[in-house]
């Protein structure tokens, strides 16, 4: 089946197989690698994206749901200004093991920091936001502290990323 | 020293997600490939039939009578490539399959059908001791100290319990992938793995007597814990063999289900102990039996036993000692190598024993373990002397300074008289770590670490030690950069490929930091004492001038350094004397629990813990390490349980095999103690592994200090709180 949609800012026209689910079509078709398969199943986070400016599972969105969608993932993130802030705060807070689960964090991250612009928040809230995606390596202390120094920041983040 | 960075030198590109893990490489031409497993948990393969109204032009098919030597090297060889003539475990490997299209895959596997004859099968450690033969017993370790039968009649008390342990599976994030692609006469293997030299030696074992060459590349690998040691050589083999058949690149990648039912697992267990004690609760005699479930074949068993022969010491004075240990073969899938490595178990066992001793004499528990405590000097029962790097003392007190013990005890214990609903405790647990390799491992591993400086004045750093997340290849660039004086920019580490880098030997044991970190220091001293800066009062440009005219000269540096332990470190494996570690870490932990009396679940509030690692190379990561270790073994204590029904494992993936969240942990409080280690990098030993294996039985303390009751298995689950409360053993 035919499908046309976003993907960081491109417009996209694709055939893909209808069993396929967008993570498959971002990383096997577009190669856009930078999104991870952990789980398959929607328990691990790893594949976090951002459909519709809201973050989603990829596994878990068939092919058809993505047609006329907009998608941003990790890999069209980087070149923004609030990225490298997350980067460094995430590399000077020793956040990053592994690394497989991190840039679904990191895309959770965004979407915390965007939420809670200016508010106050609780070490529960900041737990119970992230409470999808996990890590094995870090015993999630150090993301924690990276996640409270930047939402400390006040980032900006755009309403959205692209038009 | 100046200050030298501790920001990972991969953080920014795994990050930005640019980093490559081994599903990111582009490959053209790429198959995919299949494994169709055993359904039975012991069998004889009676037929495999190919469905001939299938069209299988398009699929690459290989059985075990297309492997050349099917018998994957380990430790016994006894594990083959693919069933041939019976099965052992469910999900073992009997037919693989590769094509263009997992799609195709798929449906391919409907259309073929294995026709078995069922066995009798042995599920659990007790089914196969009833059996009584002598095969079903993979490894046999037996350890004598003086006279436990005499101390046993001499004793005020006997004291004993049996303690059970069960499956955990690592849960990298990263399932297994790797991929074979071939090229003339070889084969370049590429996959996420702790060991590419172990999967080279398996290799060239595979196609022994054939023209294949093989070579690997270990690629940037998302988490391991154990998982990847061992268990690549399997699948390497497999893509190894349909690459080559196939004439093209082949991948296998495992989904979740396919590596949390089929992937090795640290090795369940069934230790026995039986303390003679005196009456001021001094431990006179210890009889230790330990029986590991290694599943369906040997695997690392054997080495696995020694770890758990030699931590059910604990950390206390002991004499008249007997350990026996077993590994014992069952029909579920072959166990492995899992951070802490038979330590876990074992150490489970004798903290436990030391808190029922505690109960029956009705002291506190800190009491008995302070009573029986090792001290600088003392013998353990190998007859390996502490007398030196020994830091134990200084976490104990470092941690219960931390983590207020002793008012926690009464706090608690006074909540709890009035609690209804909710029941608090506060466990202590101390724990040891041999570094390295089990005896004289490593004076049979040879490793060797070299380095390079180059035209431009880089310095290249060899080794076979993978960076799986915890971080050894920015530690190699510290040490080396502290070491020349020079900055990160101007060290390359080399790709771990094993055409490029010398055998330096696994990562694993704790050992790439202690062991190859220390070969890197000498082959630094060896390049400074060629470019004659060995007072080390250069500055980095002056190392940089140096080097530059030298290698103009001369051509490039390249030094090597082999590793030996000095020579009072040996060890008889047959008798079990001598020293089991050329030295050991050592950890004291906190934790403070509570159990909802509702639902039985139990949450770790708070856990404290000092590690004595020697020296930190890199403090934050050392933290990380920690923290995250301490969070893996917490999930072995209470939340990590696989469920096996008729030899198959039932859990399918994260809804069912729980592992802790983001929501689920504690405050980690972590101290380091820098008690040097003489013959590591700057006087570093052990720390990946330690953090786990303390965590568990500091739970299991704590919740047995609330229950009132003894903890005589984990991982408690709120099934295990509720048969405690049932349960009529004793109440203290
Ligand atoms: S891969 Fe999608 S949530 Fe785990
Ligand atoms: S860093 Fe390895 S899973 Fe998070």
């Amino acid at each position: 089946m035919n499908i046309s949609f976003f993907v960081n800012g491109k417009g996209i026209e694709i055939e893909v197989d209808p069993l396929d689910r967008l993570l498959d079509i971002l990383r096997d078709e577009l190669h856009l690698t930078g999104t991870k398969e952990g789980c398959g199943e929607g328990e691990c986070g790893a594949c976090t994206v951002f459909m519709n400016n809201k973050p989603v599972n990829s596994c878990l969105v068939p092919a058809m749901h993505v047609d006329g969608s907009q998608i941003v993932t990790i890999d069209g993130l980087r070149e923004f200004d609030f990225f490298k802030k997350i980067q460094t705060s995430y590399a000077q807070n020793g956040a990053v093991q592994c690394g497989f689960c991190t840039p679904g964090f990191v895309i959770s991250t965004i979407n915390f920091l965007r939420e809670n612009y200016k508010k106050t928040v609780t070490d529960d809230e900041i737990k119970n936001a992230f409470v999808g995606n996990i890590c094995r390596c870090t015993g999630f202390e150090k993301i924690i502290a990276a996640i409270k120094e930047l939402h400390e920041m006040n980032l900006e983040i755009p309403e959205k990323f692209y038009e | 020293m100046k200050n030298i960075s501790e920001i990972r030198i991969d953080a920014a590109s795994k990050i930005s997600g640019e980093e490559q893990y081994v599903r990111d490489l582009q490959i053209d031409d790429l198959l995919y490939a299949k494994t169709i497993r055993s359904t039975r948990a012991h069998a004889k393969i009676d037929s495999i039939h190919f469905d001939e109204d299938f069209n299988w032009e398009s699929f690459t098919i290989i059985t075990a009578k297309d492997v050349p030597n099917n018998y994957v090297a380990i430790i016994k060889n006894d594990m083959p490539y693919l069933a041939h003539e019976t099965v052992n475990y469910i999900g073992e490997p009997i037919v693989l399959i590769a094509a263009e299209k997992k799609q195709m895959l798929r449906e391919a596997e409907k259309h073929i059908a294995i026709i078995y004859e069922e066995l009798k099968t042995s599920l659990t450690i007790d089914e196969t001791l009833t059996k009584d033969d002598k095969k079903d017993i993979f490894a046999e370790i037996s350890l004598v100290d003086g006279d436990f039968e005499k101390a046993a009649v001499d004793a005020e008390y006997i004291i004993e319990e049996t303690y059970e342990t069960g499956l955990q599976e690592h849960v990298y994030i990263e399932p297994q992938c790797v991929v074979a692609i071939p090229e003339d006469n070889t084969i370049h293997i590429k996959g996420s793995m702790q060991c590419p030299y172990y999967v080279q030696n398996a290799m060239n074992e595979l196609f022994k007597g054939t023209e294949t060459k093989v070579d690997v590349t270990q690629i940037m690998t998302g988490g391991a814990f154990g998982g990847k040691e061992d268990f690549p050589s399997l699948i390497c083999g497999h893509v190894a063999l349909l690459a080559q058949k196939a004439q093209k690149p082949v991948m296998l990648s495992f989904d979740r289900e396919e590596d949390i039912r089929y992937t090795t697992k640290r090795h369940p267990s069934k230790i026995h102990m039986k303390a003679a004690v005196d009456n001021d609760g001094t431990i006179q005699g210890l009889n230790v039996d330990i029986l590991l479930d290694s599943g369906a074949y040997t695997t690392l068993s054997p080495v696995v036993l020694a770890r758990a022969v030699l931590t059910s010491f604990g950390c206390y004075r002991l004499q008249n000692v007997i350990v026996r240990g077993r590994a014992v073969k069952t029909n579920i899938p072959p166990c492995g190598a899992f951070r802490g490595f038979g330590g876990p178990q074992a150490l489970f066992a004798i903290e436990m024993l030391i808190e029922k001793i505690a109960h029956s004499l009705s002291e506190p528990v800190w009491d008995i373990k302070k009573r029986n405590l090792l001290s600088m000097g003392d013998v353990l029962p190998t007859g390996q002397p502490i007398d030196y790097s020994f830091g134990l003392p200084q976490c104990i007190e470092k941690v219960l300074i931390s983590s207020k013990y002793f008012e926690k005890l009464k706090e608690f214990s006074d909540y709890n008289k009035n609690s209804n609903g909710i029941l608090k405790g506060v466990g202590i647990s101390l724990a040891a770590h041999g570094a390295g390799f089990t005896g004289v491992g490593e004076n049979t591993i040879q490793a060797i670490a070299e380095m390079e400086v180059l035209t431009e004045g880089k310095v290249v750093i060899k080794t076979a030690n993978t960076e799986m997340g915890q971080g050894v290849d920015t530690a190699y660039k510290i040490i080396v950069s502290k070491r020349l004086n020079i900055p990160f920019e101007d060290i390359v580490i080399e790709e771990k490929n094993t055409s490029k880098v010398p055998n330096s030997g696994p990562t694993v044991a704790s050992r790439s930091t202690m062991i190859v970190g220390k070969l890197l220091v000498d082959n630094c001293d060896k390049i400074l004492e060629k470019l004659d800066l060995s007072a080390r009062e250069h500055t980095p440009d002056e190392f940089k001038q140096k080097a530059l005219s030298f290698v103009e000269k001369n051509g490039n540096i390249v030094v090597r350094t082999q590793y030996k332990h000095p020579d009072f470190i040996s060890f008889d494996e047959k008798t079990y004397k001598g020293y089991g570690y050329p030295v050991y870490s050592w950890s004291a932990n906190v934790a403070e629990i509570e159990i909802d009396l509702t639902s039985y679940q139990v949450e770790v509030k708070k856990f404290y813990t000092a590690h004595d690692v020697g020296k930190t190379i890199n403090r934050q990561q050392s933290e990380g390490q920690i923290q995250g270790g301490v969070l893996q073994g917490i999930g072995y204590g209470i939340y990590e349980e696989m469920r096996i029904k008729d030899g198959e494992i039932e859990n399918r993936g994260f809804r069912d095999y729980i592992i802790p969240t983001i929501k689920d942990i504690p405050k980690v409080h972590v101290d380091i103690v820098e008690d040097e280690y003489f013959n590591g990098p700057f006087g570093a030993k052990a720390l990946g592994e330690l953090p786990l294996v303390g965590a568990a039985p500091a739970v299991a303390s704590a919740v047995s200090f609330a229950m009132k009751k003894p903890v005589k298995k984990i991982p408690l689950t709120p099934e295990v709180i509720a048969s405690m409360i049932e349960e009529k053993d004793y109440e203290y």
